[in-house]
Protein backbone atom coordinates (compact mmCIF):
# COMPACT_ATOMS: atom_id res chain seq x y z
CA UNK A 1 0.00 0.00 0.00
CA UNK A 2 2.91 2.25 1.15
CA UNK A 3 4.61 1.71 -2.16
CA UNK A 4 1.87 1.96 -4.46
CA UNK A 5 1.06 5.41 -2.44
CA UNK A 6 4.77 6.37 -3.22
CA UNK A 7 4.48 5.12 -6.82
CA UNK A 8 1.57 7.12 -7.63
CA UNK A 9 2.98 10.29 -5.90
CA UNK A 10 5.79 9.96 -7.84
CA UNK A 11 3.76 9.65 -11.18
CA UNK A 12 1.61 12.44 -10.48
CA UNK A 13 4.74 14.56 -10.34
CA UNK A 14 6.01 12.97 -13.45
CA UNK A 15 2.75 13.83 -15.10
CA UNK A 16 2.59 17.38 -13.74
CA UNK A 17 -0.44 16.75 -11.53
CA UNK A 18 0.53 17.04 -8.26
CA UNK A 19 0.17 20.54 -7.42
CA UNK A 20 -3.35 20.15 -8.23
CA UNK A 21 -4.10 17.01 -5.89
CA UNK A 22 -1.75 18.35 -3.08
CA UNK A 23 -4.56 18.25 -1.10
CA UNK A 24 -6.02 14.73 -1.37
CA UNK A 25 -2.21 13.37 -1.32
CA UNK A 26 -1.48 15.45 1.96
CA UNK A 27 -4.18 13.67 3.63
CA UNK A 28 -3.02 10.65 1.79
CA UNK A 29 0.45 10.43 3.50
CA UNK A 30 -0.64 11.66 6.74
CA UNK A 31 1.03 9.80 9.84
CA UNK A 32 3.62 8.81 7.16
CA UNK A 33 6.76 11.13 7.57
CA UNK A 34 8.91 9.28 4.98
CA UNK A 35 5.86 9.61 2.45
CA UNK A 36 5.15 13.83 3.80
CA UNK A 37 8.78 14.20 3.40
CA UNK A 38 8.50 13.09 -0.34
CA UNK A 39 5.50 15.17 -0.89
CA UNK A 40 7.41 18.47 0.37
CA UNK A 41 10.25 17.72 -1.80
CA UNK A 42 8.55 17.58 -5.13
CA UNK A 43 5.83 20.01 -4.42
CA UNK A 44 9.30 22.18 -3.45
CA UNK A 45 10.49 21.22 -6.51
CA UNK A 46 7.63 22.28 -8.30
CA UNK A 47 7.86 25.52 -6.79
CA UNK A 48 11.36 25.83 -8.10
CA UNK A 49 10.42 25.49 -12.05
CA UNK A 50 8.00 27.56 -11.46
CA UNK A 51 10.37 30.26 -10.62
CA UNK A 52 13.02 30.41 -13.34
CA UNK A 53 16.33 31.47 -12.75
CA UNK A 54 17.81 34.15 -14.96
CA UNK A 55 20.91 36.21 -15.77
CA UNK A 56 19.18 40.04 -15.19
CA UNK A 57 19.23 41.90 -18.41
CA UNK A 58 21.86 44.39 -18.61
CA UNK A 59 21.14 48.27 -17.91
CA UNK A 60 21.05 49.66 -21.70
CA UNK A 61 20.46 46.46 -23.36
CA UNK A 62 17.94 47.69 -25.59
CA UNK A 63 19.95 51.07 -26.32
CA UNK A 64 22.79 49.08 -27.16
CA UNK A 65 20.70 46.60 -29.71
CA UNK A 66 19.18 49.48 -31.51
CA UNK A 67 22.68 51.13 -31.76
CA UNK A 68 23.70 48.07 -33.75
CA UNK A 69 20.82 48.39 -35.73
CA UNK A 70 21.88 49.38 -40.02
CA UNK A 71 22.09 52.53 -40.23
CA UNK A 72 18.24 52.44 -42.39
CA UNK A 73 16.22 49.81 -43.48
CA UNK A 74 16.54 49.08 -46.92
CA UNK A 75 14.41 51.44 -48.89
CA UNK A 76 12.35 50.27 -51.34
CA UNK A 77 11.82 52.39 -54.74
CA UNK A 78 8.05 52.79 -55.24
CA UNK A 79 6.59 51.75 -58.64
CA UNK A 80 6.69 55.11 -60.14
CA UNK A 81 10.51 55.76 -59.60
CA UNK A 82 11.42 52.11 -60.69
CA UNK A 83 9.08 52.71 -64.22
CA UNK A 84 11.03 55.60 -64.97
CA UNK A 85 14.41 53.80 -63.92
CA UNK A 86 13.56 50.72 -66.37
CA UNK A 87 12.13 52.82 -69.60
CA UNK A 88 15.45 55.71 -69.06
CA UNK A 89 17.60 52.44 -69.28
CA UNK A 90 15.94 51.45 -71.73
CA UNK A 91 16.37 54.45 -73.84
CA UNK A 92 20.34 54.63 -72.54
CA UNK A 93 21.09 51.31 -73.77
CA UNK A 94 18.93 51.56 -76.78
CA UNK A 95 20.68 54.89 -77.41
CA UNK A 96 24.33 53.33 -76.69
CA UNK A 97 23.59 50.58 -79.48
CA UNK A 98 22.65 52.78 -81.81
CA UNK A 99 25.76 54.99 -81.47
CA UNK A 100 27.93 51.94 -81.65
CA UNK A 101 26.10 50.37 -84.35
CA UNK A 102 25.77 53.61 -86.80
CA UNK A 103 28.37 53.33 -89.83
CA UNK A 104 28.95 57.12 -89.24
CA UNK A 105 29.77 57.03 -85.44
CA UNK A 106 33.40 57.29 -85.01
CA UNK A 107 33.05 55.31 -81.94
CA UNK A 108 31.45 52.36 -84.23
CA UNK A 109 34.68 53.06 -86.24
CA UNK A 110 36.49 52.74 -83.46
CA UNK A 111 35.36 50.03 -81.61
CA UNK A 112 35.26 48.36 -85.07
CA UNK A 113 38.53 48.78 -86.05
CA UNK A 114 39.53 47.46 -82.36
CA UNK A 115 37.74 44.77 -82.93
CA UNK A 116 39.38 44.38 -86.57
CA UNK A 117 43.02 44.21 -84.90
CA UNK A 118 41.87 40.80 -83.61
CA UNK A 119 42.70 38.49 -86.42
CA UNK A 120 39.17 37.56 -87.25
CA UNK A 121 36.82 37.97 -90.26
CA UNK A 122 35.53 41.21 -91.33
CA UNK A 123 32.28 40.19 -90.66
CA UNK A 124 32.84 38.78 -87.98
CA UNK A 125 34.38 41.67 -85.96
CA UNK A 126 30.85 43.77 -87.56
CA UNK A 127 28.97 41.08 -86.02
CA UNK A 128 30.87 40.68 -82.43
CA UNK A 129 30.74 44.90 -82.20
CA UNK A 130 26.51 43.95 -82.31
CA UNK A 131 26.32 40.89 -79.92
CA UNK A 132 28.62 43.00 -77.47
CA UNK A 133 26.36 46.19 -77.30
CA UNK A 134 23.15 44.06 -77.42
CA UNK A 135 24.22 42.13 -74.87
CA UNK A 136 25.54 45.13 -72.36
CA UNK A 137 22.25 46.62 -73.73
CA UNK A 138 19.94 43.38 -72.73
CA UNK A 139 21.86 42.80 -69.60
CA UNK A 140 21.32 46.40 -68.18
CA UNK A 141 17.81 46.44 -68.79
CA UNK A 142 17.47 42.80 -67.21
CA UNK A 143 19.09 44.06 -63.85
CA UNK A 144 17.35 46.81 -63.79
CA UNK A 145 13.87 44.77 -64.77
CA UNK A 146 15.12 41.97 -61.72
CA UNK A 147 15.99 44.35 -58.75
CA UNK A 148 12.90 46.68 -59.05
CA UNK A 149 10.49 43.97 -59.80
CA UNK A 150 11.95 41.75 -56.49
CA UNK A 151 11.67 44.86 -54.78
CA UNK A 152 8.22 45.37 -55.21
CA UNK A 153 6.84 41.98 -54.73
CA UNK A 154 8.20 42.17 -50.74
CA UNK A 155 6.87 45.07 -50.14
CA UNK A 156 3.16 43.72 -51.34
CA UNK A 157 3.83 40.68 -49.51
CA UNK A 158 4.60 42.81 -46.16
CA UNK A 159 0.92 45.06 -46.85
CA UNK B 1 -2.68 56.04 -22.81
CA UNK B 2 -2.88 52.34 -23.74
CA UNK B 3 0.32 50.65 -24.50
CA UNK B 4 0.22 49.66 -28.10
CA UNK B 5 0.17 46.08 -29.08
CA UNK B 6 3.17 44.00 -30.37
CA UNK B 7 0.98 44.25 -34.02
CA UNK B 8 0.95 47.77 -33.88
CA UNK B 9 4.80 48.18 -32.92
CA UNK B 10 5.60 45.77 -35.71
CA UNK B 11 3.71 47.81 -38.47
CA UNK B 12 5.62 50.93 -36.92
CA UNK B 13 9.09 49.21 -37.60
CA UNK B 14 8.11 48.10 -41.21
CA UNK B 15 6.44 51.19 -42.32
CA UNK B 16 8.46 53.95 -40.68
CA UNK B 17 11.67 52.21 -39.44
CA UNK B 18 10.23 53.40 -36.20
CA UNK B 19 12.85 52.86 -33.83
CA UNK B 20 11.47 53.93 -30.83
CA UNK B 21 8.96 51.24 -31.39
CA UNK B 22 11.34 48.83 -31.58
CA UNK B 23 13.00 49.54 -28.74
CA UNK B 24 9.59 49.04 -27.32
CA UNK B 25 9.32 45.67 -28.47
CA UNK B 26 13.00 45.45 -26.97
CA UNK B 27 11.87 46.19 -23.50
CA UNK B 28 8.76 44.01 -23.21
CA UNK B 29 10.70 40.34 -24.69
CA UNK B 30 13.85 40.87 -23.10
CA UNK B 31 14.21 39.08 -20.20
CA UNK B 32 11.73 35.95 -22.04
CA UNK B 33 14.68 36.29 -24.38
CA UNK B 34 17.63 36.06 -21.83
CA UNK B 35 15.66 33.29 -19.97
CA UNK B 36 15.46 31.10 -23.02
CA UNK B 37 18.74 31.88 -24.12
CA UNK B 38 20.08 31.21 -20.57
CA UNK B 39 18.26 28.09 -19.99
CA UNK B 40 19.81 26.44 -23.21
CA UNK B 41 23.17 27.94 -23.01
CA UNK B 42 23.60 26.99 -19.35
CA UNK B 43 26.05 30.11 -19.40
CA UNK B 44 25.76 34.22 -18.74
CA UNK B 45 28.83 35.13 -20.53
CA UNK B 46 26.95 34.40 -23.82
CA UNK B 47 23.50 35.10 -22.97
CA UNK B 48 23.71 38.70 -23.54
CA UNK B 49 25.31 38.03 -27.79
CA UNK B 50 22.91 35.47 -28.31
CA UNK B 51 20.25 38.31 -27.35
CA UNK B 52 21.36 40.73 -29.18
CA UNK B 53 21.48 38.78 -32.45
CA UNK B 54 18.04 37.38 -31.81
CA UNK B 55 17.00 41.28 -32.07
CA UNK B 56 18.90 41.83 -35.01
CA UNK B 57 17.87 39.35 -37.20
CA UNK B 58 14.34 40.41 -35.69
CA UNK B 59 15.05 43.56 -37.08
CA UNK B 60 15.28 42.37 -40.68
CA UNK B 61 12.79 39.57 -40.40
CA UNK B 62 10.28 41.72 -39.40
CA UNK B 63 9.34 42.79 -42.97
CA UNK B 64 8.25 39.27 -43.65
CA UNK B 65 6.69 38.28 -40.54
CA UNK B 66 3.32 37.79 -41.87
CA UNK B 67 1.75 37.87 -38.21
CA UNK B 68 -0.26 34.41 -38.15
CA UNK B 69 1.12 33.56 -35.44
CA UNK B 70 1.71 35.03 -32.21
CA UNK B 71 5.13 37.34 -32.04
CA UNK B 72 6.34 35.99 -28.96
CA UNK B 73 5.85 32.42 -30.86
CA UNK B 74 8.19 33.14 -33.34
CA UNK B 75 10.58 35.09 -31.20
CA UNK B 76 10.91 32.17 -28.91
CA UNK B 77 12.08 30.09 -32.11
CA UNK B 78 14.48 32.72 -33.32
CA UNK B 79 16.02 32.87 -29.69
CA UNK B 80 15.86 28.80 -29.29
CA UNK B 81 17.65 28.25 -32.86
CA UNK B 82 19.77 31.02 -32.67
CA UNK B 83 20.85 29.52 -29.23
CA UNK B 84 21.20 25.68 -29.98
CA UNK B 85 23.75 27.16 -32.96
CA UNK B 86 25.70 29.04 -29.98
CA UNK B 87 25.86 25.21 -28.65
CA UNK B 88 26.41 23.54 -31.54
CA UNK B 89 29.41 25.45 -32.20
CA UNK B 90 30.75 25.16 -28.70
CA UNK B 91 30.40 21.57 -28.50
CA UNK B 92 30.17 19.16 -31.59
CA UNK B 93 26.71 17.33 -30.37
CA UNK B 94 23.14 18.29 -31.31
CA UNK B 95 21.94 17.32 -28.25
CA UNK B 96 24.43 17.98 -25.00
CA UNK B 97 24.12 17.74 -21.43
CA UNK B 98 25.87 21.33 -19.85
CA UNK B 99 29.10 20.74 -18.03
CA UNK B 100 28.49 19.24 -14.82
CA UNK B 101 29.45 21.51 -11.53
CA UNK B 102 31.90 19.77 -9.00
CA UNK B 103 29.29 19.56 -6.05
CA UNK B 104 27.74 16.53 -6.13
CA UNK B 105 24.27 16.50 -7.09
CA UNK B 106 21.68 16.20 -4.05
CA UNK B 107 24.06 17.26 -1.32
CA UNK B 108 23.05 19.22 1.65
CA UNK B 109 26.49 20.54 1.82
CA UNK B 110 25.53 23.69 0.50
CA UNK B 111 27.79 27.26 0.75
CA UNK B 112 24.27 28.92 1.80
CA UNK B 113 24.01 32.46 2.22
CA UNK B 114 22.71 32.57 6.05
CA UNK B 115 20.87 35.85 6.01
CA UNK B 116 18.41 34.34 3.32
CA UNK B 117 15.21 34.56 4.65
CA UNK B 118 14.75 30.69 3.50
CA UNK B 119 18.35 28.29 3.52
CA UNK B 120 16.57 25.79 2.60
CA UNK B 121 14.89 26.78 -0.13
CA UNK B 122 18.27 27.97 -1.65
CA UNK B 123 19.35 25.09 -0.91
CA UNK B 124 17.04 23.19 -2.87
CA UNK B 125 16.68 25.92 -5.98
CA UNK B 126 20.28 25.69 -6.23
CA UNK B 127 20.01 21.54 -6.93
CA UNK B 128 16.65 21.49 -8.47
CA UNK B 129 18.68 24.24 -11.43
CA UNK B 130 21.98 22.09 -11.70
CA UNK B 131 19.80 19.16 -12.56
CA UNK B 132 18.10 20.97 -14.72
CA UNK B 133 21.52 21.61 -16.74
CA UNK B 134 22.03 17.57 -16.94
CA UNK B 135 18.82 17.60 -19.11
CA UNK B 136 20.04 17.99 -23.31
CA UNK B 137 19.34 21.39 -24.57
CA UNK B 138 15.51 20.28 -26.13
CA UNK B 139 14.67 19.44 -22.69
CA UNK B 140 16.02 22.21 -20.89
CA UNK B 141 13.97 24.58 -23.17
CA UNK B 142 10.41 22.83 -22.52
CA UNK B 143 11.00 22.99 -18.92
CA UNK B 144 12.10 26.72 -19.38
CA UNK B 145 8.53 27.21 -22.03
CA UNK B 146 6.57 25.57 -20.00
CA UNK B 147 7.25 26.40 -16.28
CA UNK B 148 9.24 29.85 -16.68
CA UNK B 149 7.17 30.94 -19.39
CA UNK B 150 3.86 29.64 -18.87
CA UNK B 151 3.87 28.51 -22.30
CA UNK B 152 1.20 25.78 -23.46
CA UNK B 153 1.85 22.74 -25.15
CA UNK B 154 0.56 23.70 -28.38
CA UNK B 155 2.68 26.83 -28.61
CA UNK B 156 5.60 25.05 -27.21
CA UNK B 157 5.23 22.51 -30.66
CA UNK B 158 5.00 25.48 -32.74
CA UNK B 159 7.95 27.06 -31.08
CA UNK B 160 10.00 23.95 -31.10
CA UNK B 161 8.73 22.23 -34.38
CA UNK B 162 7.97 19.45 -32.56
CA UNK B 163 4.68 17.58 -33.11
CA UNK B 164 2.39 18.43 -29.81
CA UNK B 165 2.79 14.77 -28.66
CA UNK B 166 6.39 14.78 -28.65
CA UNK B 167 6.32 18.14 -26.44
CA UNK B 168 4.62 16.44 -23.69
CA UNK B 169 6.71 13.43 -23.58
CA UNK B 170 9.55 15.38 -23.74
CA UNK B 171 8.25 17.57 -20.60
CA UNK B 172 7.16 14.15 -18.92
CA UNK B 173 10.40 12.41 -19.32
CA UNK B 174 12.42 15.65 -17.76
CA UNK B 175 10.32 15.77 -14.92
CA UNK B 176 10.75 12.30 -14.30
CA UNK B 177 14.29 12.56 -14.42
CA UNK B 178 14.62 15.46 -12.39
CA UNK B 179 12.55 13.62 -10.12
CA UNK B 180 15.12 10.65 -10.20
CA UNK B 181 17.93 13.00 -9.78
CA UNK B 182 16.52 14.74 -6.77
CA UNK B 183 14.96 12.19 -5.11
CA UNK B 184 16.91 9.18 -5.52
CA UNK B 185 13.27 7.88 -6.39
CA UNK B 186 12.48 5.45 -9.16
CA UNK B 187 9.13 4.33 -10.11
CA UNK B 188 8.73 0.63 -9.32
CA UNK B 189 6.76 -2.00 -11.44
CA UNK B 190 3.50 -2.35 -10.25
CA UNK B 191 3.57 -6.12 -9.27
CA UNK B 192 1.00 -7.92 -11.35
CA UNK B 193 -1.17 -10.33 -8.57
Amino acid sequence: MREELKRVILQAFDSGELRSREAEYRHAVKNQPELERLLNRLLGIEDVLGEPESPEVPEGFAARVIGSLPAARARRPDLRTVRSLVLFGCAVAGLVAAILLSPRSGIDAGLSSLLARIPLAEEVSVQLTFLVTSAIGILFVTWLFVTSFFGIRSRRITR
Amino acid sequence: MTERSDTELIRLVVDADDRAAFAQLIARHQRAVFALAYRVLGRKEEVEDIAQNVFLAVYRGLASFKGGAKFSTWLYRVTYNHACSALRRRQSHKETQLPVRDDAEGSEAEIVDQESPDPEAEVLRGQVWRAVERLPAQARAVIELYHGQGINYPEIADILGLPLGTVKTHLHRARQKLREMLTGSEVKEREHA
